[in-house]
């Protein structure tokens, strides 16, 4: 009977039950055997392979360091012999999905051996690390578990035994940009002009090339006279007044809004909270302006760096944000700062 | 988090705090941490004062 294949299983402190935001700064540490949602794949990955460790680190403490981190991650495991790395799945999670495609990239760099993450397809790390290792596109909360854990096994286990993987959608993960040559029967201008002809009658169609839109903004014209500037300042940190009186949710926030100050030379402290889903709130909690600096903001004016500084701040959370929904407010948010004649924006994000 | 900032195409960029305190380093005393704050608001306002034409980390 042929060897077991041996996988190794990265995930966060999270998923390693090792707790939540308050642990993101958690060390990296390697634990025997599946841990966490590593249990559901061992079912799925059947006789053919075992999860004999699993690596764990904070998001937080990856995410501040993430070649240090990666490195020693790896360092834990650099004398195993391991045939695969399975990373999260990580879902709609940025800073998790970053690492996850960190510790992938790195490992099949220094080890040698084949790696496979699992992210949504809003997850940063989409963008990121499809160029250079295989991506599992996945639900957006770990409610999809279920779902994400059969291609993410199979696809894991067809790189530990060097099989030739098949088309993005025929096995499962994002295109890599890759270009493979085949032979098909019709040649181009025959294909090309079908492929109209069905556009034009508006039948369905699968183009051969997806061409990426990458969106991009180009950069605002500097302020012209930044002493004569009127500035406000904004979060996707999502502080919020008590009571959050606006309910803009934690997660997959569908609005923003304004708020006055609190303080005149700066936010005070025990009047707003944190109605982001995505960090350890209790340090912004015990200082808003830490995540709203106003009262850097203000010392800035008084010394007249600017002009002034617009009496609310712009405020949403910018946990989970699809990219839709994120240009839609940066849309509105900008509208709205038009209207009150605001020239610039200092805008903080977690 | 400056890559995922890069990543959906901010264009100004300045690299400051850590995820849960972008503004606020607690590891100073409240003086120094609001020395250290207005210089990050010094530094993202030079941002806004400054012409670029790609995307730019600015470092405090």
């Amino acid at each position: 009977m042929a060897e077991k294949i041996r996988v190794v299983h990265y995930i966060n402190q999270f998923f390693a039950g090792s707790g939540s935001e308050e642990q993101a700064g958690l060390p990296p540490e390697r634990r025997d055997g599946a841990v966490g949602p590593g249990k559901a794949f061992v079912p799925v990955l059947g006789g053919d392979a075992e999860i004999v460790t699993t690596l764990v680190c904070g998001d937080d403490y990856f995410s501040d360091q993430p070649d240090e981190a990666a490195d020693a991650l790896i360092d834990l495991i650099a004398a195993d012999p391991l045939d695969v790395l399975i990373a999260g799945p990580a879902f709609n999670s940025g800073r998790y999905g970053m690492a996850c495609g960190k510790v992938c990239q790195r490992v099949q760099e220094r080890l040698g051996i084949p790696a496979v993450t699992g992210v949504s397809p809003e997850n940063p790390a989409a963008d990121v690390y499809t160029a250079y290792i295989y991506v599992v596109p996945t639900g957006d909360t770990a409610a999809k578990m279920r779902d994400a854990v059969p291609p993410m096994a199979a696809l894991a286990l067809k790189l530990a035994r060097g099989e030739e993987l098949a088309t993005p959608d025929a096995d499962n993960y994002f295109p890599r940009g890759r270009r493979r040559n085949k032979f098909v029967e019709d040649f181009a201008a025959v294909r090309a002009v079908t492929m109209l002809l069905k556009k034009v009658r508006g039948e369905v169609f699968e183009t051969e090339l997806r061409i990426p839109s990458l969106d991009r903004v180009p950069p605002a014209p500097k302020l012209q006279e930044l002493e004569n500037a009127r500035l406000a300042v904004g979060t996707e940190g999502g502080t919020v007044p008590m009571g959050n009186p606006d309910h803009i949710e934690a997660v997959r926030a569908t609005h923003w809004a304004q708020y006055p100050f609190t303080g005149e030379a700066a936010l005070q402290v025990g009047t707003y909270e944190s109605a982001h889903g995505g960090y350890d709130s209790r340090y912004a909690n015990a200082d808003p302006n830490r995540m709203v600096p106003v009262d850097g903001m203000r010392a800035l004016e008084k010394k007249q760096v600017y002009r002034e500084l617009y009496e609310n701040f712009f405020s949403t959370v910018g946990c989970g944000m699809p990219i839709a929904t994120g240009t839609e407010i940066g849309h509105a948010i900008a509208q709205a700062m038009k209207e009150e004649g605001i020239e610039g924006i200092v805008l903080t994000a977690t | 988090m400056t890559s995922v900032a890069l990543s959906v195409g901010a264009n100004r960029i300045v690299k400051a705090g850590r995820i849960p305190h972008p503004t606020g380093d607690p590891t100073k005393d409240p003086e120094h941490e609001l020395q250290w704050r207005e210089k990050v608001v010094e530094t993202a306002l030079g941002a806004l004062a400054t012409s670029i034409d790609e995307q730019t980390v600015f470092e405090v």
